[in-house]
């Protein structure tokens, strides 16, 4: 965990150095202090701040959500991207913004909504005397799938502006960081993580399976579900204000669990390693190539995978893989 | 390549045409009247270019007022930079445009005016493709104000750009200004109104020469498409700017294209033909924009596509080339006379052989 | 089963018939018998819509096989044979294609689409082998997921730098199967059939895999060899499939747990029944696609999508569902 701290701080202070409009060392510093020059101010406080803070937020919940749901499904793939949460969020999104123009503050408060509607359907449907974890991620599969074709049909049906701008939204970008949809995406984000920390607990437990859990006195069905609706809703808010960036819920967990060694989920490192990640991403989106900036989306699957990948033949060759 | 430019009809509007034909009379009588532009509310602006300052344009997203004859101006969305460019100016910055553009990303007939008005290569801004704003980019252009009336800015974008630089964005709606209201929303940021009144008449009479040099095509019936898709054709309608050039050339839209369209109210440009349905068609001409050759090829190798009596006659004229295409789905005083020349020819070619 | 096949011939009767324009089903038996190619609706049956039929079958038997040996492969519900990097793979190579080697014409793409899926599957295969234990489910699914990240990464990155790129993607990765020639359907036949036997004489296997690979051991299988035979049958029927139509979801996924609800769990029924099943549901979505958004048409990968997952869930629900 102090590592990963590290790592963040490294990280935040490499972007707050780089881009386009080339500010010394200096005069970030100066900026920092409050004696920079007003375009200085603008460039660090409007646009490097935020977006480096809403990398650190979303990458945070989005790690935490991938965890949550992993540890409490029991399986490595059931992860928000999978089971049709940021799906369903992102074909909110998509129609929003080519069917009513729906941008910012606005157009986040209508994701988090749509998400959690969709959460609740799944949810329902799933629910047949009882709640059968199975079942959730089989209906969570087929809700992805039924959001994924609606993508496709609006990207295939739109004018091509519509077509790109929906792409960049539906793959995930940072670009639109501002204080003003930060702030409450945050208060959120540490309330549901407190949620979050008092429900989980009894998670170990549970992953010893249903009958152990209950036979040692939790309430399994309630607090499951009190888990899986704190990770919908942290998945949901991260995709308001950043689109559904693939892959960071996914590859949080698991490489917090690798880290950490098998059997702890780590759903507090899960949130550092979301962090790091995301905001590796994003720095790399901005400037890998000098003459093109890709959308955050884009990177994530590029740095996540390859990592991912070098655990997993990490720990296969220690003898330490599952 | 980009399916519909504008939503909402770009037909330039009689009274438009009739206002700007009369106080390009008026000038040239050496009057100096005062002249009145359909999209922007605001002061009434002077053809003299020193009272022009300081101007307020109203826009959709918050009213701009600039002060003093801009000379850093940066654009930003589609068509702008030819706008500017047309005027005399050279901007700052202008978004790069891969797609039609040559090596350096630049369109064909924006490089050649820079060329002959002897100023620098503008810095490319990036992202344009996607829509993403680059911010810092702007910052390190430092222009005295950023044009951006035909293009998709949000509200959030618009208040961040407005700390670097006045921004003047759309009147009303998105992507959804026709190319002359452009030019004069931009002739008046920069206090040359006069100069936009009589580049857009210039434009007019250059389409109303070329179409009487080329009387074969006048009357012709012609159906607009682009295959795209598998075994699917698009058809344009009459609101599509592509077909309302054609028609201001004088040539007519077949009366077939709206029998066959299953829903005239959708708001698109363009509806969906399956090939099976091919042999419906029935027009003079049949038009329509490909990337290359390539693609030409393969749409005239389908078996369908080769049975329609149109294309066995050969009357079929095909605009070929990312330049071309662009051209022709994002007009503009500059890229119109650009590809007219070569185009229009071509149109009456396919035109003689109607029988 | 033979109610099975029955069904199948009358949706493939169906699908020749029924499209965008109404042929009747004398010309349909006229053009067969007495084919004039000068007559457009002679050439509308003979040039569209038997071809864009039996591609559909060929694709649907393809995608119902590799979906149930993936999930057998894999011991894990939720696996998809896309888990592989298949449909990643073999998009991010036709978009390669399109971008740099100037590829345009549909038939041109199948070379590119098989290449990539083959290279993607490789890649997730070896890797996930790497270890003691092989490749073990998890480690294929993760790897797998992973390596389909990082291509759609890269799709997405060359697709928003090139807007002509991302306009012919864009309505290929739909998955559709209209407007593929002939040509294509003998482009894909060679490893749709050595795919399809490999997958059908999996079964037992499969049956024995199920049951955990330390008694798949016990009993004499050769689990690793299983493994990588499974694979490959996975690459060559995804891979033909995704070359031939372009990524349809879904119908690998949802049609094992349909065919299972009827032949239980034993492995050699189920193969059989879903190289039925899968092709009824693609003609079927293929179909409806045709008709239900005059004068156009609605791609199959998304009626896949729009039926094939509520259907799916209501099935979900109803039925208890044996254990893989």
């Amino acid at each position: 965990m102090a590592g990963l701290s590290i790592l963040l701080v490294l990280l935040a202070t490499g972007a707050l150095l780089l881009g386009k409009a080339s500010l010394s060392p200096g005069e970030v510093l100066g900026t920092l202090i409050g004696q920079g020059t007003p375009m200085a101010g603008f460039v660090i406080g409007e646009l490097r701040l935020p977006r480096i803070l809403t990398a650190v937020v979303v990458g945070a919940c989005l790690g935490v959500s991938g965890s949550v749901f992993q540890s409490t499904l029991r399986n490595a793939l059931a992860s928000p991207d999978i089971i049709g949460i940021t799906a369903s969020a992102s074909v909110v999104g998509v129609l929003s913004i080519v069917t009513f123009g729906l941008s910012g503050f606005t157009l986040s408060l209508v994701v988090i909504g749509g998400a959690l509607v969709a959460a609740t359907t799944m949810y329902l449907l799933a629910w047949r005397n009882g709640m059968s974890a199975y079942r959730l991620v089989l209906v969570g599969i087929g809700v992805a799938a039924i959001c994924s074709g609606v993508v496709s049909y609006v990207l295939s049906r739109s004018d091509i502006q519509d077509a790109q701008a929906a792409l960049v939204w539906v793959t995930g970008s940072l670009n639109n960081s501002t204080w003003k949809a930060l702030v409450p995406v945050t208060v959120c984000a540490v309330v549901i993580m407190v949620l979050v920390g008092i429900f989980t607990r009894p998670v170990h437990t549970l992953e010893l399976g249903d009958d152990t859990a209950a036979g040692l006195g939790v309430p399994v069905e309630r607090t499951r579900l009190a888990i899986i609706a704190s990770g919908v809703a942290l998945a949901a808010v991260a995709v308001s204000i950043a689109g559904p960036l693939a892959f960071v819920a996914l590859a949080s967990g698991q490489v917090a669990r690798r880290l950490l060694g098998t059997g702890n989920a780590g759903i507090a490192v899960s949130g550092f390693v979301g962090a790091a990640l995301l905001l590796a991403s994003d720095l790399i989106a901005q400037f890998a190539l000098p003459t093109t900036s890709f959308p955050t989306g884009v990177v994530t699957g590029l740095v996540g995978a390859p990592f991912l990948i070098w655990l997993l033949v990490r720990s296969s060759r220690t003898g330490t893989g599952s | 390549m980009r399916q519909s430019v504008l939503r909402r009809s770009v037909r330039p509007r009689a009274s438009v045409l009739v206002a700007t034909a009369l106080t390009s009379v008026l000038l040239l009588a050496g009057c100096s009247a005062t002249t009145e532009t359909e999209s922007t509310s605001g002061e009434a602006s002077s053809p003299s270019s020193s009272t022009a300052f300081p101007v307020t344009i109203e826009g959709a997203l918050g009213s701009v007022t600039i002060e003093e004859e801009p000379v850093r101006v940066a654009t930003w969305g589609w068509s702008s930079q030819d706008a500017v460019l047309a005027l005399g100016v050279v901007p700052v910055a202008m978004p790069e445009n891969v797609y039609g553009g040559n090596d350096d990303g630049i369109l064909p007939w924006d490089a050649e005016t820079i060329e002959a008005l002897g100023g620098e290569t503008p810095q490319l801004l990036s992202g344009g493709d996607t829509g993403t704003v680059p911010f810092e980019e702007f910052v390190e252009a430092a222009p005295d104000v950023i044009l951006a009336p035909y293009s998709g800015l949000t509200q959030e974008d618009y208040d961040t750009l407005s700390k670097i630089a006045p921004v003047v964005a759309y009147p009303e709606e998105a992507w959804a200004l026709p190319w002359q209201d452009q030019l004069t929303i931009i002739g008046q940021a920069l206090g040359k109104t006069a100069e936009a009144e009589a580049l857009l008449a210039d434009v007019d009479t250059q389409i109303a020469d070329l179409a009487a040099a080329n009387s074969v095509i006048d009357g012709k019936t012609f159906v607009y498409v682009s295959a795209l898709e598998a075994d699917k054709l698009n058809i344009f309608r009459s609101s599509d700017p592509r077909v309302d050039l054609l028609t201001q050339l004088g040539m007519e839209v077949s009366a077939n294209v709206a029998d066959l369209d299953a829903d005239p109210s959708a708001g698109s440009y363009f509806y969906q033909l399956s090939y099976e349905n091919l042999g419906q068609i029935d027009a003079d001409l049949i038009v329509g924009y490909f990337d290359s050759q390539a693609s030409v090829d393969t749409f005239l190798a389908d078996p369908l596509v080769a049975a329609m009596p149109a294309i066995q006659e050969g009357r079929f004229a095909p605009v070929v080339g990312e330049s071309f295409v662009m051209a022709s789905s994002a007009p503009t005083a500059l890229s119109i006379p650009w590809m007219l020349d070569q185009y229009v020819p071509q149109l009456a070619a396919a035109a003689e052989k109607i029988n | 089963m033979l109610a099975g096949l029955a069904v199948l011939l009358l949706v493939a009767l169906a699908s020749v018939m029924v499209g965008a324009s109404n042929i009747t089903p004398a010309t349909v038996l006229d053009s067969i018998l007495h084919y004039d190619s000068r007559n457009t609706e002679h050439l509308v049956i003979i040039e569209k819509r038997l071809p864009r039929t039996l591609i559909g079958i060929v694709v649907g038997v393809a995608l119902g096989l590799a979906g149930t040996a993936a999930q057998g492969l894999t011991r894990n519900p939720i696996a998809d044979p896309g888990l592989l990097g298949v449909s990643f793979g073999a998009t991010l190579f036709v978009v390669l294609g399109i971008a740099f080697l100037g590829a345009t014409a549909l038939s041109g793409y199948v070379w590119f689409a098989f290449v990539g899926a083959a290279l993607a599957s490789i890649v997730v295969y070896s890797v996930a082998s790497v270890g003691r234990e092989g490749a073990t489910p998890m480690k294929l699914a993760l790897v797998g997921s992973a390596v389909s990240a990082a291509c759609g990464s890269l799709i997405t990155a060359i697709v928003l730098t090139d807007t002509q790129v991302l306009n012919s993607v864009r309505f290929w990765q739909v998955g559709a199967i209209a407007g593929r020639g002939y040509d294509v359907f003998w482009q894909m036949l060679p490893t749709f059939v050595v795919g399809t036997l490999l997958a059908l004489l999996l079964g037992r296997q499969l049956n024995g895999l199920a049951l955990g690979d330390d008694v798949a051991r016990g009993l004499g299988q050769k689990v690793a060899l299983t493994r990588l035979l499974g694979a490959t049958a996975i690459v060559l029927l995804c891979g033909s499939a995704t070359a031939a139509a372009g990524p349809i979801g879904f119908i690998g996924l949802a049609v094992p747990h349909i065919v299972r609800v009827f032949t239980g769990p034993d492995y050699r029924r189920v193969l059989a029944l879903s190289a039925i099943v899968g092709p009824v549901m693609v003609l079927v979505c293929d179909i409806i696609g045709r008709v239900i958004a005059p004068p156009g048409e609605l791609e199959v990968g998304i009626v896949t999508a729009f039926i094939g997952a509520p259907f799916f869930i209501a099935l979900v629900r109803r039925r208890k569902l044996p254990a893989l």
